[in-house]
């Protein structure tokens, strides 16, 4: 989302989406995968996303996929991203 | 918005405070070109033929000066008797601002509780050059404590109770702040207390200066403590946030003072402002500084003494951390 904010507040982000007017306060996983769909400028997904992030941390893919999962309804549901589902 | 009295040789000169004004002078001022009141971030206009108001309004506003004509109001509104058989049959006043009436009508003799509602409404909804959090705000060694808080939490108790007791009251409503500078300005109206609050802040301080009491409003018994002489005067100095407290009073229970989190006071702040989703972005940006540059706690308490001491002890902290 054009114009979208994300912002540190002590161990939780703020996330503003001019387009929805909704401000969401996000964990690090959520403020991880936002972050980076951002910077992708492309549409992402939850399989790509545990690749990418399994790859920065080390962690398990088949993890942080479950995580990513969790997280990517509350980016939804608040407009600071839009699903690729019509 | 600031008003500014000019007399007829053109020579502003300091006003008298509505406490030393005759009453028929103020009746006279509501009855044509209106009472200005310059409450420090807004200016209200209020006129009207209510025959209560002019005592009830020199009651609470009675360290403010008297201003009969101006150039500028933010507000505008008017409190009058109904014209027709409601006039003598049990007899209303209406508030009416842009030739509406947004408000059922009170009793007569209740115009003042009106008023504030209406001024507080108004002000809400239409002063969005600045973020409106819905906080007590007061003043100490230039900077500012807020304390935001939903209704019921025992906010306008707490905020009278540190008026009366050193601290310069801002308001009770509005924490007014300047997206731009961060600081926080006064919109000084007197503080509503409700119910037992009322008994309770005239034990706290005897010599308080409180306003007739209205029982059966909406909100139940309603009265208002007048702003002090030094806050009135100083009313348009804006300070520096530096603390934001979550209050809570609890029957019986012992002062509990605890840190809370950045997040937090982003939370208590942004989703108990009156404009912040409105602000968008501005409103956005403007809670992130305030959650960043304030040291945040949580009270608990039921003896207002204890909650002045503990906040009083923890003060000091805040002013350190808002110089670094």
């Amino acid at each position: 989302m054009a114009g979208l904010r994300l912002e540190p507040l002590g161990a939780v982000w703020a996330a503003f989406s001019p387009a929805s007017g909704e401000t969401q306060l996000l964990n690090d996983e959520s403020a991880a995968l936002l972050e980076w769909l951002l910077e992708a400028k492309v549409p992402g997904d939850a399989d790509a996303a545990a690749r990418v992030f399994a790859s920065d941390t080390g962690l398990d893919v088949a993890t942080l996929r479950l995580r990513i999962e969790q997280a990517w309804p509350v980016l939804v549901e608040s407009g600071l991203v839009r699903s690729g589902e019509r | 918005m600031r008003a500014a009295r000019t007399h007829e040789a053109g020579e502003p000169t300091p006003a008298a405070p509505l406490a030393a004004t005759p009453l028929h002078r103020i009746a006279a001022a509501l009855a044509h070109d209106g009472l200005w009141l310059d409450v420090g971030h807004a200016t209200l206009r209020v006129q009207g033929d209510s025959p209560h108001l002019p005592a009830q309004l020199r009651a609470v506003y009675r360290h403010f000066p008297f201003i009969d004509r101006a150039e500028w109001a933010d507000v505008h509104c008017r409190l009058d008797r109904p014209r027709g058989l409601r006039r003598w049959l049990k007899p209303q006043v209406v508030f009416v601002s842009d030739a509406a009436s947004i408000f059922s009508p009170f009793p007569a003799d209740a115009p003042l509780p009106l008023f504030e509602w209406g001024c507080n409404w108004l002000i809400g909804h239409r002063m969005n050059d600045r973020l409106l959090l819905h906080a007590g705000a007061l003043e100490r060694d230039g900077h500012a404590l807020l304390l935001p808080a939903t209704p019921g939490s025992g906010k306008s108790t707490l905020t009278a109770a540190l008026s009366l007791r050193g601290w310069r009251l801002l308001s009770d409503e509005f924490g007014v702040v300047d997206p731009d500078t961060g600081l926080v300005h006064a919109m000084l109206k007197p503080v509503a207390l409700k119910n037992e609050s009322i008994a309770v802040i005239r034990a706290f301080e005897p010599g308080a200066t409180l306003g007739p009491s209205f029982p059966k409003t909406r909100k139940g018994t309603v009265a208002h403590l007048a702003a002090s002489a030094d806050a009135v005067a100083r009313r348009h100095e804006a300070a520096q946030p530096a603390a934001v407290v979550l209050p809570r009073w609890e029957a019986g229970s012992s002062t509990r003072f605890e840190p809370v989190t950045p997040d937090t006071a982003f939370a208590a702040l942004a989703f108990n402002a009156f404009n912040y989703q409105l602000l968008g972005e501005t409103g956005f940006d403007t809670v992130v500084r305030l959650a960043r540059q304030c040291l945040a706690w949580q009270l608990v308490y039921s003896e207002l003494d204890d909650a002045i001491d503990t906040l009083d002890r923890a003060w000091p902290q805040a002013l350190e951390a808002a110089a670094r």
